[in-house]
């Protein structure tokens, strides 16, 4: 670099801090987290520019992380993103776009609301979440990916094609079509589209039945899909992972999802006494028998799926 | 959704193939010498369009000799090569 060359440079990191806010500018790369520095910081309102990358965690009051644009960066090359390499933390609501990688999870005092993953645009659309989500509402737009568990002191709303990785609560659960879930606590409502998954064997629902809508049959893995007639095409160290999100269970096309050419996989027994029994809070449907002593037996082939493949 | 075997799915890894997911991370956003940037247009000494600056502070005075290079402190933005909403600070800052 020549003497001209170090007269002017472009800033490492470009972000505007006022007592009452923080704005981060778009394709930016902010060396470490937005955190407070001292008392009252913490309530800042925080906006994160697209395309950027924070190297840390951010804590806030409202947290807006805003979708990804088409963006070039020092290197000439695309930004692939938003990525923020730790977790949001607010003391109010969070706002994700469309584009953004959280390494972490995402913790509110008020709503969750994330933007939909997107496939046919011309700027990064993915939105994937390693870490729980927790918040007053959470709402999931379509398509998202989510490894942790989410938790609601409300309600959750899950959009179509989600995937979360662990089990979900809330008083009420709202799900489009074509979901993968790890489990389900819904104690008060429970609404269900067509051609959802559930990892787990055993899922708690409302005890009032007249609170629970479902537009079709849950699958659940556990006991169809551990003697699958499609075995030949699965067999690989990714088995279990690529059955939960099995292609012949639902066929997806864009938003639409329909029936697979599959039929031997096991729909929860919802309607079936025999598979249910009562705790205080909610009902518990269970593909393990009532009556089952050796529940390891059980055990071993159920839970496979609730871990995902991993050992 | 991910997208994968000309098909999206949910999940973290292909239903057809078996590939997990891929995203990409993002490599950061390092400092670009001015000098390196050619065909500069400063509008009212606050936007600065380049060929690979966007929504950046530029520290420090913009060199004017550079022989090679189009500057124009006054005059309109130039097409191509597009930079917007970045600010030029002519005062040192002891970053």
């Amino acid at each position: 670099m020549t003497e001209n060359e170090i007269q002017a440079v472009l800033s490492r990191s470009v972000i505007e801090e006022t007592d009452t806010s923080v704005r981060l500018h778009k394709g930016q790369d902010y060396p470490s987290g937005i955190l407070p520095k001292q008392g009252g910081e913490q309530y800042r309102a925080i906006r994160i520019g697209a395309s950027s990358l924070v190297k840390g965690s951010v804590v806030g009051n409202d947290v807006i992380i805003e979708a990804a644009e088409d963006i070039n960066l020092s290197k000439s090359v695309k930004a692939p993103g938003t990525e923020i390499q730790g977790s949001v933390n607010s003391l109010g609501s969070v706002d994700i776009g469309t584009g953004t990688w959280i390494r972490g999870g995402i913790v509110a005092l008020g709503d969750v609301t994330i933007g939909p993953y997107m496939t046919e645009i011309n700027t990064p659309g993915h939105v994937l979440i390693d870490g729980g989500v927790s918040g007053a509402n959470v709402v999931i737009g379509d398509g998202v990916v989510i490894l942790g568990p989410v938790l609601a002191k409300e309600k959750i709303t899950i959009g179509n094609n989600v995937t979360i990785r662990d089990h979900i609560a809330a008083p009420e659960v709202e799900m489009g079509d074509g979901c993968l879930i790890g489990g389900l606590q819904a104690q008060n409502k429970l609404q269900c589209g067509k051609f959802n998954t559930i990892a787990a064997s055993q899922i708690l629902i409302p005890l009032d039945n007249k609170q629970i809508n479902l537009e079709s049959d849950i699958r659940s893995p556990y006991p169809g899909c551990n003697s699958c007639p499609y075995d030949p095409i699965f067999d690989g160290n990714s088995e279990i992972a690529r059955k939960l999100s099995c292609h012949l269970f639902a066929t997806r096309e864009g938003n639409k999802v329909t029936a697979g050419n599959c039929t031997d996989w096991t729909p929860f027994p919802l309607e079936k006494p025999e598979n249910q029994y009562n705790l205080e809070n909610f009902s518990c449907v269970s593909l393990i028998p009532n009556d089952a002593v050796n529940i390891r037996l059980y055990a071993e082939k159920s839970t496979i799926w609730e871990r995902g493949g991993e050992s | 959704m991910p997208k994968c075997c000309k098909s999206i799915h949910v999940g973290w890894i292909c239903p057809v193939c078996g590939i997990p997911m891929i995203i990409t991370s993002h490599i950061g956003n390092e400092p670009v010498p001015i000098g390196k940037i050619k065909n500069v247009t400063i509008v009212q000494g606050d936007y600065v369009k380049g060929s690979v600056i966007k929504d950046s502070v530029v520290m420090g005075d913009v060199p004017t000799d550079t022989s090679n290079e189009k500057i124009d402190a006054q005059g309109n933005v130039i097409a191509g090569n597009i930079s917007e909403d970045s600010v030029i600070l002519t005062d040192d800052l002891d970053i």
